[in-house]
């Protein structure tokens, strides 16, 4: 059997917006079913309008753009397998939020009996203000809306932004939650967050992206376990460098802003604890391998804290 | 997809409102015209026609078409077409929409289909409220007018309709109301396509009546060169319709101007939106 084509194929895509800004510049990205891919970069890195083109609404300059090997056009039909969040909510606010998911399903012009409304209602959270018009809801509860919108009749594919933005911790679980169960159910998913512990938490790969281009992709254990081996935070980084260098085992050491990132084939957390003891220097914690924030800074370097 | 929209606008509080403010205007005007002494003349229009409203409450439409045709009726045209597609954006719901696998034609085109059908039941509501209400308050009525323009001083030309050729010759002029604005809502539902903002839309509709209207060789002698083009000056002639005989002359200019301006506005419309990008 041939392989069937994956969820989203992008070659060479380029976009360059009004007043010549390259939003999107040579993007090579592909996601295979299943996947749960968090989408990460600085602001203004490209990926809401990445996300727009491959939904039909953006027009690239240049390069190929497939879903399940269609390639989109606005108005592709494959557009009724994929599920949206994108930019926060949108609705008809003189609506209430039934009548708005009802709404949106009719546009797909697929069965109603396949929109799994119940569903959607489950997920949304929304008991009886259900029935209350958009425009009284509470920004949290336009997102849990705009969720359920988008998970209405089990798309196969999943492109959400932001999908947590401004909701309580219990509600970023309920999404963390929603989310996982599509996947489980087949969903393919695309997830832009700025919150990377999230992205580290539910996804099972990661593409970084910066200036429009594709910086660095993986499975997440890749991403984060490929430089840094222990992190220790301490009181005088400096001087925690300057002894550290000096261990044979320790192949590079940097300071950070009170900690120190030692890397080295062999390292042996007792001696590295020993000497920087014997040199006074205070260690207040200690930690093996990195998050994938520490990764992801690695790699967009100052561009995320200039964004 | 057309009734997909017609659910989303006819229960807008904008649409009801927009309605409801048509026909209370005629309540108001024919309270006003009530209150006015008995047997006071009204002149409609620069043929003139002068009309007694309280002879008959078939006057009541005439007078009705003839206040709200040059500034509510236009407003109400532009809110409804200016809103369409900019509105759509304003709420955030054009990109799901469209992001839902419907095409752009297919989505502009049920924009156009709602606002055109709303713009029209804003037109036929005015004469058809002034009725009920004109009718109520004076009776029905022959519809008698004394025509200006083939009066002299020492002779009034007195045209009187019975009620069936009234209804027909409302009818009629109502018709050449709708279509004469044709042109500005063409133009409203454009830059609605253009702008994320609908009042930008909106007001960019009424703007061009008022360009209209003030690019008019009757005031400004300079600019008669240009007043056959204005998108909206000539919608006035229907009164001539009142006539006896009925004149006609310069109407089939203006609605086949309108038809051109439709037709170029409209079209600019379907070609950027199809290419547009859509960021917000």
């Amino acid at each position: 059997m041939a392989p069937s084509p994956p969820p989203i194929l992008i070659e060479g895509l380029t976009k360059r917006l009004g007043g010549g800004v390259l939003a999107v510049d040579g993007l090579d990205l592909v996601v295979n079913a299943g996947q749960i891919l968090g989408l990460a970069g600085p602001n203004g890195a490209g990926k809401s309008v990445t996300l727009k083109i491959m939904l039909g609404l953006v027009r690239p300059t240049s390069g190929r753009v497939e879903l399940f090997g269609e390639p989109v056009r606005p108005g592709s039909e494959v557009l009724g397998r994929v599920g949206v969040l994108v930019d926060g909510p949108g609705f008809v606010p003189h609506l209430s939020g039934l009548e708005n998911l009802r709404l949106a399903w009719r546009m797909t012009r697929r069965p109603d009996s396949g929109a799994e409304l119940e569903r959607a209602i489950e997920i949304a959270g929304l008991g009886a203000a259900i029935d209350r018009r958009y425009r009284t809801y509470s920004h949290g509860m336009r997102y849990r809306l705009g969720l359920a919108q988008a998970l209405l009749g089990a798309p196969d594919l999943l492109l959400l932004d932001e999908p947590t933005t401004g909701l309580d911790p219990a509600h970023i679980r309920e999404v963390r939650d929603a989310i996982a169960t599509a996947a489980v159910h087949g969903a393919t998913v695309v997830f832009c967050s700025h919150l990377l512990s999230e992205v580290e938490r539910i996804c099972t790969h990661t593409a970084v992206v910066q200036r429009g281009r594709l910086v660095a992709s993986g499975a997440v254990p890749e991403l984060v376990g490929s430089a840094v081996d222990v992190q220790l935070d301490v009181d005088d980084p400096d001087r925690a460098c300057d002894v550290l260098a000096d261990l044979a085992t320790v192949a590079s050491v940097t300071a950070g802003a009170g900690s120190v990132y030692v890397e080295g084939g062999s390292l042996r957390p007792a001696d590295l604890l020993l000497v920087l003891d014997e040199a006074s220097v205070q260690v207040y914690g200690f930690r093996r391998g990195r998050s994938l924030e520490d990764a992801y800074l690695s790699l967009v370097g100052g561009d995320a804290r200039a964004a | 997809m057309i009734r997909i929209e017609l659910a989303k606008q006819w229960r807008r509080p904008r649409t009801l409102l927009t309605f409801a403010a048509l026909a209370l205007f005629t309540v108001a005007l024919t309270a006003a015209l009530a209150a006015t002494g008995a047997g006071k003349l009204e002149r409609v229009g620069d043929i003139p026609l002068l009309v007694v409203p309280k002879r008959s409450g078939l006057s009541i439409p005439v007078i009705a078409l003839s206040s709200t045709m040059k500034f509510f009726l236009p407003l109400a045209v532009a809110v409804f077409a200016g809103e369409s597609v900019a509105g759509e954006a304003g709420w955030g719901s054009l990109r799901y929409t469209l992001a839902r696998g419907v095409s752009r034609s297919r989505f502009l085109f049920s924009k156009l289909v709602v606002a055109l059908l709303f713009s029209v039941v804003a037109v036929v509501l005015v004469p058809a409220a002034a009725l009920a209400v004109g009718t109520v308050v004076f009776g029905w009525h022959p519809f008698t007018a004394i025509d200006g323009s083939a009066s002299t001083a020492m002779h009034n030309t007195v045209v009187t309709f019975g009620s069936g050729a009234s209804i027909a010759r409302l009818g009629l002029g109502t018709a050449y109301v709708a279509a004469g604005m044709a042109s500005i809502f063409a133009f409203a539902f454009l830059l609605s396509t253009l702008t994320t903002r609908p009042f930008a839309a909106v007001a960019g509709g009424v703007g061009l009546t008022i360009v209209s209207r003030v690019l008019n060789g009757d005031y400004l002698p300079g600019v008669a060169i240009l007043s056959p083009y204005m998108p909206n000056n000539d919608v006035d002639l229907w009164q001539h319709f009142f006539q006896q005989p009925a004149q006609t002359s310069g109407m089939a200019h203006f609605l086949v101007l309108q038809v051109v301006y439709a037709g170029v506005f409209l079209s600019i419309a379907w070609w950027s939106f199809r290419r547009k990008d859509i960021l917000t």
